[in-house]
Protein backbone atom coordinates (compact mmCIF):
# COMPACT_ATOMS: atom_id res chain seq x y z
CA UNK A 1 0.00 0.00 0.00
CA UNK A 2 2.80 2.58 1.07
CA UNK A 3 4.46 1.76 -2.20
CA UNK A 4 1.44 2.58 -3.98
CA UNK A 5 0.60 6.01 -2.45
CA UNK A 6 4.31 6.85 -3.11
CA UNK A 7 4.12 6.51 -6.65
CA UNK A 8 0.80 8.32 -6.76
CA UNK A 9 1.44 11.40 -4.09
CA UNK A 10 5.18 11.43 -3.42
CA UNK A 11 5.14 14.90 -2.08
CA UNK A 12 2.48 13.99 0.58
CA UNK A 13 4.48 10.73 1.38
CA UNK A 14 7.33 12.38 1.84
CA UNK A 15 5.72 15.11 4.09
CA UNK A 16 4.15 12.08 6.18
CA UNK A 17 8.10 11.50 7.12
CA UNK A 18 9.06 15.11 6.85
CA UNK A 19 6.98 16.47 9.38
CA UNK A 20 8.69 13.73 12.17
CA UNK A 21 11.84 15.13 11.05
CA UNK A 22 12.77 11.91 9.26
CA UNK A 23 13.41 10.61 5.68
CA UNK A 24 12.05 7.67 4.12
CA UNK A 25 15.22 5.95 4.05
CA UNK A 26 15.70 6.76 7.66
CA UNK A 27 17.96 9.36 7.35
CA UNK A 28 17.54 12.97 9.12
CA UNK A 29 17.22 16.18 6.89
CA UNK A 30 20.56 16.78 7.25
CA UNK A 31 22.51 13.76 7.08
CA UNK A 32 24.74 12.44 4.46
CA UNK A 33 24.48 8.92 2.69
CA UNK A 34 27.37 6.35 3.23
CA UNK A 35 30.26 7.24 1.13
CA UNK A 36 32.69 4.89 -0.14
CA UNK A 37 35.93 5.57 -2.20
CA UNK A 38 38.74 3.32 -3.87
CA UNK A 39 41.32 5.24 -5.69
CA UNK A 40 43.42 3.87 -8.07
CA UNK A 41 41.23 1.13 -9.16
CA UNK A 42 42.27 1.40 -13.06
CA UNK A 43 45.67 0.93 -13.57
CA UNK A 44 45.17 2.15 -17.64
CA UNK A 45 44.57 5.66 -16.06
CA UNK A 46 47.04 7.57 -14.56
CA UNK A 47 44.72 8.59 -12.06
CA UNK A 48 41.35 6.80 -11.01
CA UNK A 49 38.81 6.40 -8.25
CA UNK A 50 35.45 5.29 -8.07
CA UNK A 51 32.96 7.32 -4.98
CA UNK A 52 29.21 5.77 -4.18
CA UNK A 53 27.22 7.75 -2.04
CA UNK A 54 24.58 6.07 -1.45
CA UNK A 55 23.44 4.46 -4.75
CA UNK A 56 25.05 7.01 -6.81
CA UNK A 57 28.57 5.43 -8.20
CA UNK A 58 30.87 7.94 -10.02
CA UNK A 59 34.13 6.76 -11.84
CA UNK A 60 36.65 8.95 -12.49
CA UNK A 61 40.16 8.25 -14.81
CA UNK A 62 42.76 10.76 -15.85
CA UNK A 63 44.29 10.20 -19.26
CA UNK A 64 47.96 12.26 -19.25
CA UNK A 65 48.69 13.02 -23.10
CA UNK A 66 51.49 15.79 -24.39
CA UNK A 67 50.78 18.47 -26.58
CA UNK A 68 52.29 21.81 -27.81
CA UNK A 69 51.46 24.98 -25.51
CA UNK A 70 49.16 27.89 -26.09
CA UNK A 71 50.40 31.47 -26.82
CA UNK A 72 51.72 32.06 -23.38
CA UNK A 73 54.16 29.28 -23.88
CA UNK A 74 54.04 27.43 -20.44
CA UNK A 75 50.67 26.66 -19.38
CA UNK A 76 48.95 22.83 -19.27
CA UNK A 77 45.75 22.27 -20.01
CA UNK A 78 42.80 20.54 -17.89
CA UNK A 79 39.94 18.90 -19.87
CA UNK A 80 37.30 17.69 -17.50
CA UNK A 81 34.36 15.96 -19.34
CA UNK A 82 31.39 14.62 -17.20
CA UNK A 83 29.71 11.51 -18.98
CA UNK A 84 26.00 10.56 -18.11
CA UNK A 85 25.84 7.58 -20.72
CA UNK A 86 22.57 5.33 -20.61
CA UNK A 87 23.57 2.76 -18.64
CA UNK A 88 23.54 4.64 -14.89
CA UNK A 89 19.51 5.52 -15.61
CA UNK A 90 16.59 5.09 -17.49
CA UNK A 91 16.29 8.65 -18.25
CA UNK A 92 19.46 8.78 -20.50
CA UNK A 93 19.25 7.54 -24.26
CA UNK A 94 23.10 6.97 -26.53
CA UNK A 95 23.86 9.90 -27.93
CA UNK A 96 25.76 13.30 -27.50
CA UNK A 97 26.01 14.74 -23.58
CA UNK A 98 22.74 16.65 -22.48
CA UNK A 99 22.04 19.29 -21.12
CA UNK A 100 22.56 17.91 -17.33
CA UNK A 101 26.13 16.47 -18.34
CA UNK A 102 27.05 19.76 -19.75
CA UNK A 103 26.43 21.62 -16.57
CA UNK A 104 28.24 19.18 -14.50
CA UNK A 105 31.36 19.16 -17.25
CA UNK A 106 30.98 23.21 -16.62
CA UNK A 107 31.05 23.11 -13.39
CA UNK A 108 34.03 21.17 -12.96
CA UNK A 109 35.93 23.55 -15.37
CA UNK A 110 34.80 26.12 -12.86
CA UNK A 111 35.74 24.42 -9.82
CA UNK A 112 39.26 24.00 -10.94
CA UNK A 113 39.70 27.14 -12.11
CA UNK A 114 38.10 28.86 -8.87
CA UNK A 115 40.20 26.84 -6.14
CA UNK A 116 43.49 26.64 -8.44
CA UNK A 117 43.48 23.53 -6.94
CA UNK A 118 45.93 22.49 -9.97
CA UNK A 119 48.02 25.22 -11.26
CA UNK A 120 48.15 25.25 -14.59
CA UNK A 121 52.31 26.45 -14.41
CA UNK A 122 52.57 23.25 -13.25
CA UNK A 123 51.53 20.91 -16.19
CA UNK A 124 54.77 22.37 -18.02
CA UNK A 125 57.14 19.88 -19.12
CA UNK A 126 59.56 22.50 -21.14
CA UNK A 127 58.78 25.81 -21.54
CA UNK A 128 57.58 26.86 -25.36
CA UNK A 129 57.75 23.92 -26.36
CA UNK A 130 55.55 20.75 -24.39
CA UNK A 131 52.70 20.46 -21.83
CA UNK A 132 50.60 18.34 -20.04
CA UNK A 133 46.46 17.96 -21.09
CA UNK A 134 44.92 15.97 -18.24
CA UNK A 135 41.36 14.51 -19.61
CA UNK A 136 39.92 14.38 -16.81
CA UNK A 137 36.51 11.76 -18.07
CA UNK A 138 33.68 11.33 -15.36
CA UNK A 139 32.04 8.36 -15.37
CA UNK A 140 28.35 7.99 -14.07
CA UNK A 141 27.90 4.15 -13.47
CA UNK A 142 24.62 4.98 -11.56
CA UNK A 143 22.58 7.53 -11.20
CA UNK A 144 20.49 8.00 -7.93
CA UNK A 145 20.78 11.75 -7.38
CA UNK A 146 23.86 14.28 -6.04
CA UNK A 147 26.07 13.83 -8.66
CA UNK A 148 27.56 16.93 -8.13
CA UNK A 149 29.10 15.86 -4.88
CA UNK A 150 29.65 12.42 -6.15
CA UNK A 151 31.55 14.15 -9.09
CA UNK A 152 33.74 16.54 -7.26
CA UNK A 153 34.29 13.99 -4.85
CA UNK A 154 36.01 11.19 -7.60
CA UNK A 155 37.29 14.44 -9.12
CA UNK A 156 39.60 15.49 -6.61
CA UNK A 157 40.92 11.86 -5.41
CA UNK A 158 41.70 10.95 -8.80
CA UNK A 159 43.56 14.37 -9.27
CA UNK A 160 45.59 13.67 -5.39
CA UNK A 161 46.51 10.13 -6.80
CA UNK A 162 47.73 11.48 -10.48
CA UNK A 163 51.23 10.30 -11.29
CA UNK A 164 52.93 10.92 -14.73
CA UNK A 165 55.68 9.78 -16.06
CA UNK A 166 59.19 11.69 -16.58
CA UNK A 167 58.94 13.13 -19.93
CA UNK A 168 62.19 15.30 -21.22
CA UNK A 169 62.64 17.27 -23.65
CA UNK A 170 65.83 16.99 -25.63
CA UNK A 171 67.40 21.13 -25.76
CA UNK A 172 69.32 20.55 -28.79
CA UNK A 173 67.86 18.11 -30.93
CA UNK A 174 64.16 18.66 -29.56
CA UNK A 175 63.54 15.18 -29.25
CA UNK A 176 60.93 13.92 -26.78
CA UNK A 177 61.98 11.12 -24.73
CA UNK A 178 59.85 9.26 -21.61
CA UNK A 179 60.66 7.02 -19.33
CA UNK A 180 58.10 5.34 -17.52
CA UNK A 181 59.55 3.66 -14.86
CA UNK A 182 60.10 6.52 -12.63
CA UNK A 183 56.83 8.55 -12.17
CA UNK A 184 56.51 11.68 -10.53
CA UNK A 185 52.89 12.87 -8.48
CA UNK A 186 50.76 15.75 -9.60
CA UNK A 187 51.27 18.80 -7.40
CA UNK A 188 47.70 18.90 -6.03
CA UNK A 189 47.28 22.63 -3.58
CA UNK A 190 44.14 21.80 -2.01
CA UNK A 191 40.59 19.97 -2.13
CA UNK A 192 37.72 21.83 -3.17
CA UNK A 193 34.42 19.34 -1.70
CA UNK A 194 31.17 20.03 -2.54
CA UNK A 195 27.52 20.02 -0.68
CA UNK A 196 24.41 19.97 -2.02
CA UNK A 197 21.11 20.52 -0.54
CA UNK A 198 17.70 20.79 -2.13
CA UNK A 199 14.73 23.08 -0.76
CA UNK A 200 11.52 20.65 0.01
CA UNK A 201 8.60 22.69 -0.53
CA UNK A 202 10.09 25.92 -0.61
CA UNK A 203 11.12 25.53 3.42
CA UNK A 204 13.05 22.50 4.38
CA UNK A 205 16.21 22.15 3.35
CA UNK A 206 17.58 18.47 2.67
CA UNK A 207 21.49 17.28 2.26
CA UNK A 208 22.70 14.54 -0.08
CA UNK A 209 19.40 14.17 -2.30
CA UNK A 210 18.69 10.97 -4.05
CA UNK A 211 17.24 11.03 -7.74
CA UNK A 212 13.85 11.01 -5.87
CA UNK A 213 14.25 13.92 -4.04
CA UNK A 214 15.66 15.79 -6.87
CA UNK A 215 12.54 15.30 -8.87
CA UNK A 216 10.61 16.60 -5.90
CA UNK A 217 12.75 19.79 -5.05
CA UNK A 218 11.65 22.97 -5.47
CA UNK A 219 15.18 24.25 -5.44
CA UNK A 220 18.77 23.39 -5.46
CA UNK A 221 21.67 24.98 -3.98
CA UNK A 222 25.52 23.94 -3.77
CA UNK A 223 28.31 24.87 -1.39
CA UNK A 224 31.82 24.38 -2.20
CA UNK A 225 34.26 24.86 0.64
CA UNK A 226 38.67 24.54 0.91
CA UNK A 227 39.76 24.45 4.07
CA UNK A 228 37.53 27.43 5.92
CA UNK A 229 37.07 29.56 3.20
CA UNK A 230 34.00 29.19 0.56
CA UNK A 231 34.80 28.69 -2.77
CA UNK A 232 31.81 28.89 -4.72
CA UNK A 233 27.84 28.62 -4.21
CA UNK A 234 26.05 27.62 -7.06
CA UNK A 235 22.24 28.34 -6.87
CA UNK A 236 20.46 27.82 -10.19
CA UNK A 237 16.93 29.48 -9.80
CA UNK A 238 14.17 27.81 -7.83
CA UNK A 239 12.83 28.93 -4.39
CA UNK A 240 14.46 32.39 -3.21
CA UNK A 241 16.41 31.93 0.29
CA UNK A 242 16.41 33.63 2.97
CA UNK A 243 19.76 34.67 4.65
CA UNK A 244 19.60 32.07 7.63
CA UNK A 245 19.16 29.34 5.23
CA UNK A 246 22.62 30.56 3.09
CA UNK A 247 24.56 30.62 6.07
CA UNK A 248 23.27 27.30 7.27
CA UNK A 249 24.07 26.18 4.00
CA UNK A 250 27.45 26.94 4.40
CA UNK A 251 27.74 25.79 8.00
CA UNK A 252 26.83 22.30 7.19
CA UNK A 253 29.62 22.77 3.72
CA UNK A 254 32.08 23.53 5.97
CA UNK A 255 31.61 20.04 8.44
CA UNK A 256 30.67 18.09 5.02
CA UNK A 257 34.12 19.77 3.31
CA UNK A 258 35.75 18.75 6.05
CA UNK A 259 34.73 14.43 6.88
CA UNK A 260 35.44 14.55 3.06
CA UNK A 261 38.91 15.40 3.02
CA UNK A 262 39.90 13.25 5.64
CA UNK A 263 38.04 10.29 3.53
CA UNK A 264 40.35 11.10 0.96
CA UNK A 265 43.49 11.46 2.72
CA UNK A 266 42.24 7.41 4.27
CA UNK A 267 41.59 6.25 1.55
CA UNK A 268 45.00 7.69 0.14
CA UNK A 269 47.06 5.88 2.91
CA UNK A 270 45.31 2.63 2.93
CA UNK A 271 46.27 2.64 -0.93
CA UNK A 272 49.69 1.69 -2.02
CA UNK A 273 51.00 3.24 -5.19
CA UNK B 1 37.26 16.28 -37.52
CA UNK B 2 34.32 18.21 -36.43
CA UNK B 3 34.14 19.94 -33.45
CA UNK B 4 32.10 18.82 -30.33
CA UNK B 5 30.44 21.94 -28.81
CA UNK B 6 28.69 19.98 -26.04
CA UNK B 7 32.21 18.99 -24.96
CA UNK B 8 35.05 20.77 -23.02
CA UNK B 9 38.02 19.91 -25.60
CA UNK B 10 41.26 20.17 -25.21
CA UNK B 11 43.99 20.94 -27.56
CA UNK B 12 43.52 19.67 -31.57
CA UNK B 13 46.65 17.41 -31.51
CA UNK B 14 47.77 15.82 -28.45
CA UNK B 15 50.22 12.36 -28.01
CA UNK B 16 50.31 9.80 -25.76
CA UNK B 17 53.57 9.95 -23.67
CA UNK B 18 54.49 6.43 -24.09
CA UNK B 19 54.69 7.37 -27.88
CA UNK B 20 58.16 8.08 -26.85
CA UNK B 21 59.35 5.61 -25.26
CA UNK B 22 60.39 2.10 -26.57
CA UNK B 23 58.27 -1.01 -25.85
CA UNK B 24 60.20 -3.84 -26.53
CA UNK B 25 58.09 -6.86 -28.55
CA UNK B 26 57.19 -9.69 -25.98
CA UNK B 27 57.44 -13.76 -26.23
CA UNK B 28 53.99 -15.20 -25.61
CA UNK B 29 55.83 -17.56 -23.95
CA UNK B 30 59.08 -17.76 -21.82
CA UNK B 31 61.47 -20.51 -21.65
CA UNK B 32 59.72 -22.01 -18.38
CA UNK B 33 56.69 -22.22 -20.66
CA UNK B 34 55.19 -19.91 -18.56
CA UNK B 35 52.95 -16.55 -19.80
CA UNK B 36 54.20 -12.75 -19.50
CA UNK B 37 51.43 -13.03 -16.17
CA UNK B 38 52.87 -16.31 -15.20
CA UNK B 39 50.09 -18.45 -16.66
CA UNK B 40 50.38 -21.96 -18.42
CA UNK B 41 49.26 -21.58 -21.97
CA UNK B 42 45.32 -23.21 -20.68
CA UNK B 43 45.47 -21.39 -17.97
CA UNK B 44 42.18 -19.04 -17.80
CA UNK B 45 42.70 -15.80 -15.11
CA UNK B 46 40.66 -15.41 -11.98
CA UNK B 47 36.91 -14.82 -11.98
CA UNK B 48 34.85 -12.04 -10.11
CA UNK B 49 31.23 -11.77 -10.74
CA UNK B 50 28.76 -10.00 -9.21
CA UNK B 51 25.03 -9.14 -10.36
CA UNK B 52 22.14 -5.82 -9.40
CA UNK B 53 25.02 -3.46 -9.16
CA UNK B 54 23.04 -0.35 -10.84
CA UNK B 55 20.05 0.47 -8.77
CA UNK B 56 18.21 2.08 -11.22
CA UNK B 57 18.52 -0.64 -13.94
CA UNK B 58 16.12 -3.38 -14.22
CA UNK B 59 18.92 -5.73 -13.94
CA UNK B 60 22.78 -5.57 -13.74
CA UNK B 61 26.48 -7.51 -13.91
CA UNK B 62 29.74 -6.38 -13.14
CA UNK B 63 32.72 -9.02 -14.52
CA UNK B 64 36.43 -8.41 -13.64
CA UNK B 65 39.12 -10.94 -15.11
CA UNK B 66 41.89 -10.19 -13.23
CA UNK B 67 42.41 -6.47 -14.80
CA UNK B 68 38.98 -6.35 -17.67
CA UNK B 69 36.64 -4.86 -15.49
CA UNK B 70 33.58 -4.74 -18.02
CA UNK B 71 29.82 -3.52 -16.28
CA UNK B 72 26.41 -3.77 -18.24
CA UNK B 73 23.00 -2.81 -17.16
CA UNK B 74 19.97 -4.04 -18.86
CA UNK B 75 16.73 -1.73 -19.03
CA UNK B 76 13.46 -2.80 -20.16
CA UNK B 77 11.10 -4.04 -21.19
CA UNK B 78 10.18 -0.79 -22.53
CA UNK B 79 8.32 0.85 -25.27
CA UNK B 80 9.76 1.12 -28.68
CA UNK B 81 9.98 4.80 -29.08
CA UNK B 82 10.12 5.51 -32.94
CA UNK B 83 6.80 3.98 -34.74
CA UNK B 84 8.94 2.53 -37.88
CA UNK B 85 11.00 0.68 -35.66
CA UNK B 86 6.94 -1.38 -34.28
CA UNK B 87 7.84 -5.34 -34.78
CA UNK B 88 5.55 -7.90 -33.30
CA UNK B 89 8.38 -9.76 -31.50
CA UNK B 90 10.88 -8.07 -29.41
CA UNK B 91 14.11 -5.90 -30.41
CA UNK B 92 17.30 -6.30 -28.38
CA UNK B 93 19.68 -3.88 -28.58
CA UNK B 94 23.33 -3.74 -27.93
CA UNK B 95 25.38 -0.77 -26.97
CA UNK B 96 29.20 -1.37 -26.51
CA UNK B 97 31.43 1.37 -25.15
CA UNK B 98 34.87 1.42 -24.14
CA UNK B 99 35.66 4.55 -21.26
CA UNK B 100 38.04 7.66 -22.67
CA UNK B 101 40.53 5.71 -19.62
CA UNK B 102 39.89 2.15 -20.18
CA UNK B 103 43.11 1.13 -22.79
CA UNK B 104 46.69 1.87 -22.88
CA UNK B 105 45.87 4.61 -25.73
CA UNK B 106 42.95 7.12 -25.18
CA UNK B 107 39.70 6.72 -26.55
CA UNK B 108 37.39 9.37 -27.70
CA UNK B 109 34.21 9.90 -26.65
CA UNK B 110 31.87 9.21 -29.54
CA UNK B 111 31.64 5.36 -30.95
CA UNK B 112 34.35 4.25 -32.70
CA UNK B 113 34.18 1.74 -35.48
CA UNK B 114 35.92 -1.30 -33.14
CA UNK B 115 32.82 -0.11 -30.75
CA UNK B 116 30.48 -0.51 -33.38
CA UNK B 117 31.75 -3.90 -34.13
CA UNK B 118 31.45 -4.80 -30.67
CA UNK B 119 28.34 -3.91 -30.22
CA UNK B 120 26.74 -6.11 -33.32
CA UNK B 121 28.60 -9.07 -32.24
CA UNK B 122 27.59 -8.53 -28.72
CA UNK B 123 24.24 -8.34 -29.95
CA UNK B 124 24.61 -11.24 -32.19
CA UNK B 125 25.72 -13.66 -29.49
CA UNK B 126 22.81 -12.65 -26.97
CA UNK B 127 20.18 -12.34 -29.67
CA UNK B 128 19.77 -16.15 -29.81
CA UNK B 129 19.50 -16.84 -26.02
CA UNK B 130 16.49 -14.44 -25.47
CA UNK B 131 12.64 -15.54 -25.94
CA UNK B 132 12.03 -12.29 -27.95
CA UNK B 133 8.42 -13.74 -28.70
CA UNK B 134 7.70 -13.36 -24.98
CA UNK B 135 8.16 -9.80 -25.58
CA UNK B 136 5.98 -8.28 -28.30
CA UNK B 137 6.34 -4.65 -28.94
CA UNK B 138 8.75 -3.81 -27.00
CA UNK B 139 12.39 -3.30 -26.81
CA UNK B 140 15.30 -4.28 -24.23
CA UNK B 141 18.24 -2.41 -24.36
CA UNK B 142 21.94 -3.74 -22.92
CA UNK B 143 24.35 -1.30 -22.29
CA UNK B 144 28.02 -2.58 -21.86
CA UNK B 145 30.88 -0.09 -20.47
CA UNK B 146 34.69 -1.36 -20.35
CA UNK B 147 36.13 0.46 -17.52
CA UNK B 148 39.73 -1.15 -18.19
CA UNK B 149 40.22 -3.54 -21.05
CA UNK B 150 43.18 -5.95 -20.60
CA UNK B 151 42.03 -8.48 -23.13
CA UNK B 152 38.88 -10.79 -23.77
CA UNK B 153 36.74 -7.93 -23.32
CA UNK B 154 34.30 -9.07 -25.88
CA UNK B 155 33.93 -12.64 -24.19
CA UNK B 156 34.10 -10.78 -20.51
CA UNK B 157 30.99 -8.32 -21.64
CA UNK B 158 29.02 -11.60 -23.38
CA UNK B 159 29.66 -13.06 -19.52
CA UNK B 160 28.62 -10.23 -17.93
CA UNK B 161 25.34 -9.20 -20.30
CA UNK B 162 23.73 -12.49 -19.83
CA UNK B 163 24.09 -12.15 -16.13
CA UNK B 164 22.58 -9.07 -16.42
CA UNK B 165 19.66 -10.04 -18.94
CA UNK B 166 18.72 -13.42 -16.48
CA UNK B 167 19.03 -11.08 -13.75
CA UNK B 168 16.35 -8.31 -15.12
CA UNK B 169 14.03 -11.35 -15.11
CA UNK B 170 13.92 -11.34 -18.84
CA UNK B 171 13.17 -15.07 -20.06
CA UNK B 172 16.00 -17.24 -21.57
CA UNK B 173 16.81 -20.14 -23.70
CA UNK B 174 20.18 -20.74 -21.33
CA UNK B 175 22.53 -18.26 -20.18
CA UNK B 176 25.77 -17.41 -22.53
CA UNK B 177 29.09 -17.78 -21.52
CA UNK B 178 31.87 -16.70 -23.51
CA UNK B 179 35.76 -17.48 -24.48
CA UNK B 180 38.97 -16.13 -26.15
CA UNK B 181 42.07 -17.90 -27.36
CA UNK B 182 44.95 -16.38 -29.44
CA UNK B 183 47.37 -18.35 -31.78
CA UNK B 184 50.12 -17.96 -33.14
CA UNK B 185 51.92 -20.39 -35.26
CA UNK B 186 51.86 -23.83 -32.86
CA UNK B 187 50.78 -22.00 -30.05
CA UNK B 188 47.64 -21.79 -28.53
CA UNK B 189 47.04 -19.59 -25.12
CA UNK B 190 43.51 -19.36 -23.66
CA UNK B 191 42.11 -16.21 -22.56
CA UNK B 192 44.35 -13.38 -23.46
CA UNK B 193 45.50 -10.37 -22.55
CA UNK B 194 45.91 -7.24 -24.33
CA UNK B 195 49.26 -7.37 -24.62
CA UNK B 196 49.03 -11.20 -26.14
CA UNK B 197 46.31 -9.89 -28.20
CA UNK B 198 48.70 -7.00 -30.09
CA UNK B 199 51.54 -9.45 -30.49
CA UNK B 200 49.70 -11.95 -32.00
CA UNK B 201 48.46 -10.04 -34.56
CA UNK B 202 51.66 -7.92 -35.01
CA UNK B 203 52.12 -7.37 -38.58
CA UNK B 204 56.28 -7.18 -38.19
CA UNK B 205 56.60 -10.88 -37.27
CA UNK B 206 55.46 -12.93 -40.05
CA UNK B 207 53.73 -16.24 -38.80
CA UNK B 208 54.52 -19.11 -40.56
CA UNK B 209 50.97 -21.08 -39.71
CA UNK B 210 48.70 -18.98 -38.11
CA UNK B 211 48.36 -15.41 -36.83
CA UNK B 212 45.09 -14.59 -34.80
CA UNK B 213 42.52 -14.78 -32.22
CA UNK B 214 38.72 -16.52 -32.06
CA UNK B 215 36.25 -15.85 -29.28
CA UNK B 216 33.11 -18.11 -28.79
CA UNK B 217 29.98 -17.67 -27.01
CA UNK B 218 28.34 -21.03 -26.05
CA UNK B 219 25.05 -21.89 -24.28
CA UNK B 220 25.93 -24.80 -22.56
CA UNK B 221 22.51 -26.52 -21.35
CA UNK B 222 21.18 -26.51 -24.78
CA UNK B 223 24.28 -27.34 -26.37
CA UNK B 224 24.37 -24.60 -28.99
CA UNK B 225 26.91 -21.79 -30.10
CA UNK B 226 25.50 -18.70 -30.49
CA UNK B 227 28.39 -16.54 -32.01
CA UNK B 228 31.74 -17.38 -33.39
CA UNK B 229 34.43 -14.45 -34.51
CA UNK B 230 37.99 -15.25 -35.96
CA UNK B 231 40.66 -12.46 -36.66
CA UNK B 232 43.56 -12.78 -38.50
CA UNK B 233 44.64 -15.77 -39.84
CA UNK B 234 44.34 -18.96 -38.90
CA UNK B 235 44.59 -23.02 -40.30
CA UNK B 236 41.24 -24.84 -40.54
CA UNK B 237 42.11 -27.63 -38.59
CA UNK B 238 43.67 -24.96 -35.79
CA UNK B 239 40.06 -23.58 -35.98
CA UNK B 240 38.16 -26.18 -35.03
CA UNK B 241 40.48 -27.34 -32.30
CA UNK B 242 40.67 -23.62 -30.66
CA UNK B 243 36.70 -23.86 -30.62
CA UNK B 244 36.33 -27.27 -28.92
CA UNK B 245 38.77 -25.53 -26.22
CA UNK B 246 36.57 -22.06 -25.84
CA UNK B 247 33.24 -25.03 -25.92
CA UNK B 248 35.43 -26.10 -22.84
CA UNK B 249 36.84 -23.32 -20.95
CA UNK B 250 32.66 -22.26 -21.12
CA UNK B 251 31.94 -24.92 -19.30
CA UNK B 252 34.38 -24.42 -16.89
CA UNK B 253 32.79 -21.01 -16.11
CA UNK B 254 29.31 -22.24 -15.92
CA UNK B 255 29.38 -22.88 -12.85
CA UNK B 256 30.84 -19.71 -11.68
CA UNK B 257 27.56 -17.42 -13.50
CA UNK B 258 25.17 -19.41 -11.91
CA UNK B 259 26.10 -19.33 -8.60
CA UNK B 260 26.01 -15.44 -8.99
CA UNK B 261 23.16 -15.54 -9.89
CA UNK B 262 22.01 -17.59 -7.30
CA UNK B 263 23.38 -15.26 -4.88
CA UNK B 264 21.96 -12.43 -6.74
CA UNK B 265 18.80 -14.05 -5.77
CA UNK B 266 19.28 -14.74 -2.49
CA UNK B 267 20.26 -11.24 -1.64
CA UNK B 268 17.54 -9.93 -3.12
CA UNK B 269 15.06 -12.14 -1.00
CA UNK B 270 16.79 -11.22 1.97
CA UNK B 271 16.31 -7.51 1.57
CA UNK B 272 12.73 -7.61 0.60
CA UNK B 273 11.99 -10.01 4.13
Amino acid sequence: MADQYRIAQPKDYYRQFLEKDVRPDNRGLGEYRATVMNIGCVSTAEGSSLVKIGNTTVMCGIKAEVAEPGVDGKNGYLVPNVELSPLCSANFRPGPPGELAQVLSQNMADLIADSQCVKLENLCVCPGKLVWVLHIDLVCLDYDGNLMDACTLAMMSALKSTSLPVVTVDEESGEIKTDPSSRTLLPVSCCPVSTTLIVFDNKLLLVDPTSEEESLATGAVTVVTEGKNVCSIYKPGGTPLTDKQIRDCIERGFIRGKEARSLIEETLCSVDR
Amino acid sequence: MPTDTRRISGPEISHSPYDYCLTPPIDLIGADKKRLDGRLPAQLRPLFLRAGVISQARGSGYIEVDQTKVICAVYGPREVLRREDFSLKGQLTCDFKFTTFSCRLRRQHQQDNQEKDLSVQLLEALEPAVCLQKYPKSQINIYVTVLQNDGSALSAAIICASLALASAGIEMYDLVLASSVAMRDALTIVDPTEREEEAVLNKTHKAELNAGSMTVAFLPSINQVSAISSDGEILCETLTKSMRLCVENCLKLYPVLQQALVKHRLDKQADTS
